[in-house]
């Protein structure tokens, strides 16, 4: 089950934060969280992971700016931002920042899951509009997945 | 213009009635003297005579000051002189039948210019008085004018700050209520993956339902969203027929309504942004439905144009507007519906004028509202 994949999931809302630690450990990632922008940075600086799911508003730091700092530390590392609803702006300068994904709450599991697997082993095709839902991005032709067998 | 003319002369021809009866009466009070002498009524003569020269003043003379200044007033400047004329005509007979006509002659003379003078004083005074009152009117109509603009314009204000609050509140809401939507769907999430392995087939059911059912509730939020984010319109030429096919396309029209549509009375293309348009035709529709809903009617849609706009008409036979509630509908969370925000006039009217164009309504309580959308002709079409 385990594939090894370390997933850090940022999101102010405790309950939201420990939900989805929960499913993806039981789906087999190694999870950590953060529960603020700065958090997820430090968390970002001890170690490397291969995906960043990350929440956009939150106090303090928001999810954008939290991810153009991470990007700099690890320009490698994929990053999902997580949106309940946000200004067209702020998206926009997530975009142009180079986040690859933007997907909507309340989110699908399953999908999450399945992009999850699709970003850490598809680097280089990474383009989702923020209109579309998780669901558009995987119908979008991509390379094969090596490292994706997950089940749920 | 032809009317307030016309209206003009009868009044002219009203006041010279008055002026030519008014020189007769003096004319008869002034001739009495001489008329007494002629026919032997001394006693007459005596009475009257002495006024032609109350210490040297004519006094008969004086009361042709009536007439001229009569004129002056309601006629104006060359009526009055035209009267001064005719009062030394009138009198002109007295002077040559008096003893000492050259004295006379020359007062007469004098007096009439003196009269002349003081009616074009009283024409050219009251003119003046008449041009400032006119001059105030004009300024009293621009004042209400003014002040009607900005009041349209405070409405338009407030009308789009609520529409603001709404959306802020809208985004507000939006935001909050996706959060504990997405706890609720990874709860369920992790009670499937809790199920033991035989798969109690009823459990994953409910959760399937539940699952469903956060999909309803966020899609709610999401038509709250796109309903009150309103963006600059991005206007191209399109033919409203097909915006018009368009909403239709969107919307279930139930069998008790009955649509009317003649929508090839306008040829004219129109430079507007099709998708806002669209939102609003289908608003409309929708609501017209929704007043006929009950107890069946029709729809007609028709189009046209005049040298400005181009029109949509949208009547219904359904339950109608009252009155009192016609100025309100387009004010944001207005609403007499169990279901629904009170946002879809305020919204359609606000893109039809982000758009160029009008919303108009008129409507009877219990026969029907008739909704018509005017956009702009495309300049040069």
């Amino acid at each position: 089950m385990s594939h090894g994949l370390t997933v850090l999931v940022a999101d102010d809302n405790t309950d939201l934060l420990e939900t989805f630690a929960q499913i993806l450990q039981r789906s087999g990632f190694l999870v950590e969280t953060a529960a603020s922008g700065v958090s997820a940075i430090d968390k970002c600086q001890k170690r490397r992971f291969d995906v960043a799911l990350m929440d956009i508003v939150m106090p303090g730091m928001n999810g954008v700016e939290a991810s153009r700092k991470i990007k700099e530390m690890h320009p490698g590392l994929v990053i999902i931002l997580m949106t309940g609803y946000s200004d067209e702006a702020l998206l926009k300068t997530a975009r142009d920042e180079g986040v690859q994904y933007i997907v909507h709450k309340p989110i699908k599991i399953d999908r999450l899951i399945e992009l999850i697997h699709k970003a850490a082993g598809n680097r280089s095709v990474l383009l989702i509009d923020d209109d579309g839902d998780i669901n558009e991005a995987l119908e979008e032709p991509s390379p094969i997945n090596n490292r994706s067998h997950h089940d749920s | 213009m032809e009317r307030e003319r016309k209206i003009n002369s009868r009044r002219a021809i009203r006041h010279l009635w008055y002026i030519i009866a008014i020189m007769v009466v003096i004319s008869v009070f002034y001739y009495l003297p001489a008329i007494g002498k002629q026919a032997g009524w001394t006693s007459l003569y005596n009475a009257l005579n002495e006024f032609h020269d109350f210490w040297g003043v004519d006094v008969l003379g004086i009361l042709y000051f009536a007439p001229v200044i009569y004129a002056a007033f309601a006629l104006g400047l060359m009526p009055a002189i035209i009267t001064t004329v005719m009062t030394l005509i009138i009198r002109l007979p007295y002077a040559i039948v008096t003893a000492n006509y050259a004295e006379y002659l020359f007062k007469l003379v004098a007096f009439s210019i003196a009269l002349g003078a003081i009616g074009a004083f009283v024409a050219m005074w009251r003119r003046s008085e008449q041009q400032s009152r006119q001059y105030h009117e004009r300024l009293e109509e621009e004042v209400d004018r003014r002040i009607r603009d900005m009041q349209q314009v405070q409405d338009k204000l407030i009308r789009s700050e609520k529409l603001a609050a709404v959306g802020e509140l809208a985004s507000g809401v939006g935001h909050e209520l996706r959060n504990p939507l997405n706890v609720i769907r990874n709860c369920a999430y992790l009670l499937k993956m809790s199920l033991p392995e035989t798969n109690d087939a009823e459990a994953i059911n409910t959760l399937a339902v539940l699952d469903n059912q956060i999909d309803i509730a966020n899609k709610i939020v999401t038509d709250l969203l796109n309903f009150t984010r309103i963006t600059p319109p991005s206007q191209v030429r399109v033919d409203i027929k097909n915006l018009i096919n368009e909403s239709l396309s969107w919307i279930t029209v139930p069998p008790q309504v009955i649509l009317k549509i003649n929508i090839d009375g306008n040829s004219r293309p129109v430079r507007t942004d099709p998708e806002q348009i669209s939102r609003v035709f289908a608003n409309i529709i929708s609501n017209a439905i929704q007043a006929m809903n009950a107890e069946g009617g029709e729809l007609a849609i028709e189009t046209g144009h005049d040298n400005d706009f181009v029109w949509v008409k949208f009547g219904d036979t359904g339950c109608g507007i009252p009155a009192w509630n016609l100025e309100k509908i387009f004010e944001p969370l207005f609403t007499t519906k169990p279901k629904g925000f009170g946002l879809g006039l305020s919204i359609s009217k606000r893109l039809v004028e982000q758009n160029g164009g009008k919303i108009e309504v008129v409507s009877q309580a219990g026969q029907g509202s008739t909704f018509t959308v005017k956009l702009p002709l495309e300049k040069g079409s």
